[in-house]
């Protein structure tokens, strides 16, 4: 799939804006102490990470203006069912930040509040994990480990952004979740390399009796839409050197730099969300659609 | 409305022969044609005088080489356009209504006055049907011609999408595949017909009638009743070939 | 009816290849909307190709001329100043009255794609100039002229399969063909019932080849082989047709054998020059008479005066089972397996002869007798270029003309079929003018016709050529189709001699359909330099389009398109019609130009207007047909009661084939939908070379001038006749230089021999042959302007044989360097297993000269697509040093397909870029070109509304 920038920026953004609100429910559901600035940080953060994601994803968008009619098919569309979520999660986030700081007190409202602000974006991401796993026709999409992904990938750059604003407190939690999200990364990658070629051009063509298919004429001379949109391609070289980058800046350097101790949070964030973005570009550049089959790839 | 239909009371569809399809992009650029000026259209085209031309095709003619051990190898042209899948997906991810797959008939079309542009449905669709139209920032699709099968002033047995009408091997053929006794029915039930990518689930209504295939012929000889002129000579000599 | 023409419908033909199917052209606020075939047209019965309905982006091409030009820089700059009409008018005029009064030869006029043969060859012959061909000679003349003196009729356009009936069918050579749609379909057909077997001999398996059920992926040039081979088992296996071989063709006929003499090869006729036969049951030699004699097909027969003579068969025979035939020498040379071709012959003669159809019918033949059915023998075969387009394509065709004869499989159920005016006598009565006239005479006879026989040729007192392209000479004596491939290069070389105005119209000659490119452009541009004028003085072109010709005229004539003016497809041309009718059409104007131009038509007729050609003008000089083409249409009669249109003649508008000119024809054929079509009675369409009904219907039409029948011949008098004339027979002798070649290649009995590519010095070291095919969505180089169609194939790859190109060390998409001894050409290659393993190939036609068709600078046609024109050539020298124009010895027929070439892959892979790639000539156009096009109709519905109105139950279903 061609990697564009808005709906990279849309789930990296809102993934880890999501994530830091809920470790910044988590935080306050477990009791810890903190101040009111941190809280306000971060749901100011999470906030603009969120809508910073939500308008990129309309950027890429025919008709942005009609960007409300995405919220009516949740019956059927995962997409719709995020634009929904998206807004109700804004509920506690935009509550939670509100009442602290215009502290308005609510005291007994903040810990259910907490509750729906973890659920919320965990429903969220799911949603928005099942965008892209719920379609058949990219293997490297639709399977489980897309779905864990989203969730871990937002927990842990998530957990970096909450370092940044709320301090050192669970930075070993962080890092744990930075190392499970690295695990869950590396067994994606195994699974998706594992089952890159499971399906086959004549298998797309209905004629897996006839022996082995390959293009002669394309229907066209130039590219044409469905190409420019699906059919990226990934060098074994490039693939191997974002891999390395998105293991490194997403999950191993923040790590290190957390377990270490690194003085500057900002810039681990920073190198985190660098690194989910490499993490997303390769998401969507090492997806082969199973129309290329119709076009150049004997298999996907 | 992107719920599918539960059942939709015709299922209308194209069955393409590829046992006679010879690849001439008539049906492509037909349907260009008709539909550019139709429900759905225009269909634009980018740079057409420019040094990277393309543009929105809702069929498409490919081909390939198959090649068998057992078998003689063989060219096979593969025209495709949207096969009106039953399970549509591309009708289900869509957050608009913007796609939709009508009950009466089961006809999966776009509603450019609703369409996003999200691009999803495109991603969704296997088979690779969708069109994007850049400057209307919409999505686009063989719209089977509704605007052409329904439309009382043609004639009635030319009331068939403008591919049909048009391919001049015949190699495409339209019709209810809910009714068993329709014309397309039948076809696909005598000839093997095959979906495209079942593995996808897609339930494609639109059918495709499989190449020959080109078997290696058993030897066979005329008997020589002569075998060089002198042969000929004697024994044809005198002959009275008027029967 | 759907014939019926509306305010938003207008019938008319379409013009965007030479099939001329039949159209309903919808249009909208004077625009054009959607094209659809015409159901009821006996062409096409409905369907269009890709072309036909990309008609929209060529009527809106911004390629369009689109007023006069004359040339203001060097010839190929592009550099022109417009004029007006007047001043055009007035130059042509000038620069033709000129020519006239000198020497009328001194204007030649060659036209190409048009349909207008039969105004433009008569414009010819009333100017006085036989210096005029089209496009024929380097098309398919091999094809048209095998057939015509053979069996009076040709596959081309001009037969078809009886595609309802035929049970097996074979194609050689076809790739699209002028019969476009009805091969389609007919194809179609054969695929859609069981039991029919469809053959394809192609080295290309594409197209029509690839739904074929067998492909046969011969070697090129070599067919007559595999055709000869399956002669000789069907005639080792006496699968013969006897009855038919002695009733309708020549065998039976004695043939004089008395080597050396002047009658050597000639029939054996009587005091009334009725041929004889042996009779095996009177025993004696005798008048043949069908139906009555029992001739003998072999056999030494001596006549009265001791002469010794024997039936044409025997020669068939002779040849045929001669070792050239021999399985293993064939299967070497044609790479078909030998038990390939004994199967095939076996398969064949099963269906001829185990499964023949028979219709219960009454009817007559020529000589008298009466028939109670019809039998016809299902084997049908269709052929054109693959076979046409190599030098031994003659012979080819020929050997396929014998097959048919043999198995008695010609114009019967399930055979070819001849469509009218077809069959013709073997040759056509038609004899052409041997030389130009005198300073402002006119011509007896046309351009061109049918020599039948060396006192016909066009030759001077030294048996040297009168005509420019040397056609109807003694070194291309059945040129009946001119050889317009010749033209730029004679009149350039002065030889026969100089010319002083070239007119085209509608031929793309500085691009391609040159034999080479660079030697056309050199032809157009080098100067004489002693006088420092061009070696081709003046140069008039008619297009439609900004073509690569263009900037090399001094003077254009812009036309109109195909959707704005009157045109005829007349009887007298190139007519249209099936198997069952004889049918010719119209187009209308639908549309008006928006533009400064005319249709060039009504620009011939009014120069000749304007010189007071006979015919043009009344006695007073004023034009006879002052509007022009429309005019001319109904006006003009060719012979008496016969004019361009065969349909609604008479005053009343009720006759039909001959009748007096109806002022309201062109009505009568509008409300018919734009042709007119005469369908022959069951018992006349059958048979028609001796049915007595069909050749008096023939007659009475006009198509024959006598219903006599047609004997088809197995052995060509005719050609023997040159053969004796090169022997130093008779009045008419060839010069010493030509006798050689006439004695080789003038053979009563057809016989194969290579083309001189594939023995020659050269032809080790240039291994592959280098073939082109028409892609069926482009027409030449004019699709390549359209927007729709361009976005299909903007670019061509040469086609290689993948096992090859591996053993080569050549990887797909490779760039590779194709030489032959004519020129190199810089491609990227593609594999390919469907190919001949000696075989490349490409598109044809998909490169373009930069600059030209309005394209940008960087379009794919300029930079990575390709002409095989630039190692091809129209001449070719011999291993003795001869130079010779690179055509069929016996036609002129222009033998593309026998180029050779080798391969090398390019030192340099990176630029991405074709070589040669020409300096652009200036680019030309009036309209803007958008980055986006969004061609259609404002909606006055949205799509809820739309949807709603099309007469579904949606509301209630939902
Ligand atoms: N779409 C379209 N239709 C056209 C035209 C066009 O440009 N586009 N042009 C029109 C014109 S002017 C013409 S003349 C006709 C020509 O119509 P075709 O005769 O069909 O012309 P080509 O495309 O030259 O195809 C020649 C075929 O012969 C094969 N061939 C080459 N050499 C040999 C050989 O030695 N043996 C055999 N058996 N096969 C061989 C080639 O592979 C190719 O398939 O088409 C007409 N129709
Ligand atoms: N390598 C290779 N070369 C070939 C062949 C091949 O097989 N291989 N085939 C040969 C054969 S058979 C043929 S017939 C030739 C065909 O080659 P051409 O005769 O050159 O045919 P086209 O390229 O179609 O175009 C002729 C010209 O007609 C112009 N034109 C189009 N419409 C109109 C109109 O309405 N009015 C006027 N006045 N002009 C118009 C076009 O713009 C174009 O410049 O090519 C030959 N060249
Ligand atoms: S029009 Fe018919 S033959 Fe031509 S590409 Fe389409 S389906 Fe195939
Ligand atoms: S072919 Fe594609 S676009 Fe058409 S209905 Fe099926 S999934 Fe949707
Ligand atoms: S692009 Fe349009 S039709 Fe497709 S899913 Fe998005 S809104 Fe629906
Ligand atoms: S049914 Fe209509 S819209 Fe669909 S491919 Fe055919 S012509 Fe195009
Ligand atoms: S074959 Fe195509 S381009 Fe040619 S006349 Fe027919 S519809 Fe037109
Ligand atoms: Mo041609």
């Amino acid at each position: 799939m061609h990697p564009a920038l808005s709906v990279i920026i849309f789930t990296t953004f809102s993934g880890m804006g999501y994530g830091l609100f809920i470790w910044l429910c988590g935080s306050l559901l477990m009791g810890d102490k903190i101040d009111d600035q941190s809280i306000i940080m971060a749901t100011t953060l999470s906030t603009i990470l969120v809508s910073i994601g939500l308008i990129a994803s309309t950027l890429h968008l025919g008709h942005p203006e009609r960007a409300w009619r995405a919220f009516s098919q949740w019956r059927t569309s995962w997409l719709s069912r995020e634009g929904i979520m998206a807004i109700l999660t804004f509920g506690p986030m935009v509550f939670i930040g509100g009442v602290t700081y215009l502290e308005l007190g609510f005291e007994n409202l903040i810990a259910p509040m907490a509750v729906l602000g973890i659920l919320g974006p965990i429903v969220t991401i799911f949603t928005t994990s099942m965008i892209y796993a719920s379609l058949k026709a990219i293997p490297a999409w639709h399977n489980v480990w897309v779905k864990i992904g989203y969730q871990v990938y937002a927990l842990s750059s998530g957990g970096v952004a909450y370092i940044m604003v709320a301090g050192w407190l669970h930075y070993m939690m962080v890092t744990a979740i930075l190392v499970a999200a690295l695990v869950v990364k590396i067994i994606t990658w195994i699974y998706i390399d594992k089952h890159r070629g499971q399906y086959k051009r004549e298998d797309a063509l209905g004629l897996p009796d006839f022996g082995k298919a390959k293009p002669f004429e394309p229907a066209h001379s130039q590219k044409n839409y469905l190409q420019r949109e699906m059919g990226y391609n990934l060098s074994p070289k490039k693939r191997a050197l974002m891999r390395w980058l998105a293991l490194g800046c997403g999950f191993v350097i923040p790590a290190i730099l957390l377990y270490i101790g690194f003085p500057v949070a900002l810039f681990i964030a920073l190198i985190c969300l660098g690194g989910m973005m490499a993490e997303r570009w390769l998401f969507f550049a090492e997806a082969e659609h199973v129309v290329r089959l119709y076009y150049d790839k004997d298999t996907v | 409305m992107t719920c599918l239909p539960e059942k939709t009371d015709k299922k209308l569809g194209l069955l393409i022969d590829l046992n006679i399809c010879v690849g001439c992009h008539a049906c492509a650029v037909s349907c260009k044609e008709w539909n550019t000026s139709g429900i759905t259209g225009p269909m634009e085209d980018l740079k057409p005088y420019g040094d990277d031309p393309s543009g929105v095709w809702y069929n498409r003619i490919h081909s390939y080489e198959f090649k068998k051990e057992d078998e003689v190898d063989r060219t096979v042209y593969f025209p495709k356009s949207c096969l009106h899948c039953e399970d549509a997906p591309c009708v289900t991810v869509c957050p608009t209504g913007a796609s939709l797959k009508r009950s009466e008939d089961g006809i999966v079309l776009v509603n450019p006055d609703v369409c996003i542009g999200c691009k999803l449905c495109s991603w969704a669709c296997p088979y690779g049907a969708r069109e994007y139209d850049t400057s209307a920032g919409v999505m686009q699709k063989c719209t089977l011609c509704v605007d052409k099968i329904y439309d009382e002033s043609i004639e009635e047995e030319r009331r068939v999408p403008t591919c049909v009408s048009t391919c001049p091997a015949g190699a495409r053929h339209f019709g209810d595949f809910a009714d068993p006794q329709s014309n397309v029915s039948k076809l696909a039930a005598e000839n093997d017909a095959r979906d495209l990518f079942p593995e996808m689930e897609t339930k494609p209504v639109n059918q495709y009638l499989p190449p020959q295939k080109r078997v290696k012929e058993a030897d066979k000889k005329l008997e020589q009743k002569v075998s060089t002129v002198k042969d000929a000579l004697l024994k044809w000599a005198s002959l009275d070939f008027s029967g | 009816m759907t014939n019926k023409n509306t305010p938003n419908i207008k019938t008319t033909t379409c013009y965007m290849c030479a099939c001329r199917c039949g159209i309903n052209v919808h249009l909208k606020d004077g625009r054009v909307k959607y094209i659809e075939g015409n159901p009821d047209h006996p062409v096409n019965k409905g369907v269009l190709c890709a072309k036909g309905s990309a008609g929209i982006m060529q009527q809106y091409s911004p390629a369009r001329l689109t007023s006069p030009l004359k040339r203001v820089g060097p010839r190929g700059s592009g550099e022109f100043e417009e004029i007006s009409w007047d001043e055009a008018m007035d130059i042509a005029e000038g620069k033709l009255r000129t020519v006239r009064e000198k020497d009328p030869k001194r204007l030649a006029f060659f036209t190409g794609r048009d349909q207008s043969q039969a105004l433009t060859g008569w414009f010819s012959a009333k100017f006085g100039t036989h210096n005029y061909a089209a496009h024929g000679g380097f098309c398919s003349v091999n094809m048209a002229a095998a057939g015509l003196y053979t069996i009076g009729g040709s596959f081309w356009e001009f037969g078809e399969p009886d595609w309802h009936n035929t049970k097996y069918f074979m194609m050689f050579g076809v790739a699209e063909d002028h019969d476009s749609n009805p091969i389609k379909k007919g194809i179609g057909t054969i695929k859609s019932r069981k039991g029919t077997k469809y053959i394809s001999v192609n080295p290309v398996q594409t197209g029509y080849a690839a739904i074929a059920d067998e492909w046969l992926g011969i070697r090129p040039g070599t067919d007559g082989l595999l055709i000869g081979a399956l002669i000789a088992e069907l005639l080792k296996a006496e699968k013969i047709d006897w009855q038919f071989l002695i009733r309708y063709t020549n065998s039976p006929w004695l043939v004089i054998d008395k080597p050396g003499a002047a009658s050597h090869g000639l029939f054996v006729r009587d005091d009334t020059g009725k041929a004889q036969c042996f009779d095996v049951l009177e025993n004696k030699i005798t008048t043949m008479q069908v139906g009555k004699s029992k001739p003998a097909l072999v056999g030494e027969y001596t006549l009265d005066d001791g002469t010794k003579a024997v039936p044409a068969f025997q020669h068939i025979l002779k040849e045929f089972l001669s070792d050239k035939y021999e399985l293993a020498t064939v299967e070497k040379e044609t790479g078909i397996a030998a038990k390939d071709i004994e199967r095939i012959a076996a398969e064949m003669a099963e269906v001829a002869f185990s499964e023949e159809i028979t219709i219960d019918m009454e009817w007559t033949d020529s000589y008298g007798n009466k028939h109670d059915k019809v039998v016809g023998r299902p084997v049908s075969f269709h052929a054109m270029r693959g076979i046409a387009a190599h030098k031994n394509g003659f012979e080819t065709c020929r050997m396929l003309h014998m097959l048919q004869m043999l198995l008695g499989a010609i114009d019967g159920p399930g055979s070819f079929k001849y469509k009218p005016p077809f069959p013709r006598p073997t040759p056509p009565h038609k004899k052409m003018a041997k030389a130009s006239a005198e300073p402002m005479e006119s011509l007896a006879l046309e351009p061109l016709g049918f020599p039948a026989g060396p006192e016909d040729l066009a030759v001077d007192e030294n048996g040297e050529p009168t005509r420019l392209d040397k056609a109807f000479s003694w070194e291309y004596p059945l040129a009946i189709h001119g050889m317009m491939h010749m033209a730029l290069h004679n009149a350039w070389a002065g030889d026969p001699y100089k010319i002083d105005v070239l007119m085209m119209y509608m031929a793309n000659m500085a691009w391609n359909s040159s034999m080479n490119v660079e030697n056309a452009i050199k032809y157009m541009t080098d100067k004489d330099p002693d006088t420092d004028e061009y070696k081709i003085p003046y140069i008039i072109y008619s297009d439609a389009f900004y073509s690569e010709t263009v900037p090399y005229a001094d003077l254009i004539l812009p036309d109109t398109t195909y959707l704005e003016r009157w045109d005829a497809i007349s009887m007298l041309d190139r007519p249209i019609g099936t198997a069952e009718a004889a049918a010719d059409s119209i187009r209308q104007p639908v549309i008006e130009p928006d533009r400064d131009v005319r249709p060039f038509q009504d620009v011939v007729l009014d120069l000749g207007a304007r010189l007071g050609l006979p015919g043009m003008v009344d006695e007073d000089g004023q034009p006879l047909y002052p509007n022009g083409y429309e005019d001319y249409l109904t006006g003009h009669e060719r012979a008496p009661g016969v004019g361009p249109l065969s349909g609604w003649r008479g005053e009343d508008g009720e006759s039909h084939g001959k009748g007096a000119p109806n002022p309201n024809q062109l009505q009568k054929y509008i409300d018919n939908g734009c042709y007119w079509e005469y369908e022959l009675k069951p018992e006349e369409q059958y048979n028609r070379f001796a049915n007595q009904a069909y050749l008096e219907t023939a007659t009475k039409m006009g198509w024959m001038g006598a219903p006599e029948p047609i004997v088809l011949n197995v052995y060509n008098e005719m050609l023997q006749k040159f053969h004796l004339a090169a022997e130093g027979h008779g009045d008419h002798v060839p010069p010493d230089h030509a006798k050689e070649r006439i004695k080789k290649y003038f053979n009563p009995v057809p016989t194969w021999y290579p083309v001189q590519e594939h023995v020659d010095n050269n032809s080790k070291e240039y291994p592959l042959s280098a073939l082109t095919q028409r892609p069926a969505h482009m027409y030449h180089s004019w699709g390549g302007q359209n927007a729709w169609l361009r976005q299909l194939t903007s670019r061509n790859y040469l086609y290689v044989n993948s096992n090859w190109a591996k053993s080569k060390l050549i990887d797909d998409l490779d760039w590779v360097w194709v030489k032959s001894p004519h020129g190199e050409v810089k491609v990227q290659v593609k594999f390919m297993d469907g190919l001949n393993e000696g075989t490349v190939w490409t598109w044809n036609a998909i490169g373009k000269r930069r600059g030209s068709w309005a394209l940008d600078e960087n379009s794919p046609e300029f930079k990575q697509a390709f002409l095989l024109n630039h190692v091809i050539s129209e001449n070719l020298s011999t291993d003795e040093g001869e130079v010779r124009s690179n055509s069929d010895p016996v036609t002129g027929q222009g033998a593309w397909f026998d180029t050779r070439v080798k391969i090398e892959r390019a030192e340099d892979q990176s630029d991405d870029i074709t070589s040669p790639l020409f300096d652009p000539v200036k680019a030309h156009t009036k309209y803007n070109r958008p980055e986006i096009l969004r061609y259609g109709f404002d909606k006055d519905m949205s799509f809820d509304q739309h949807e709603r109105s099309l007469g579904t139950n949606k509301e209630s279903a939902e």
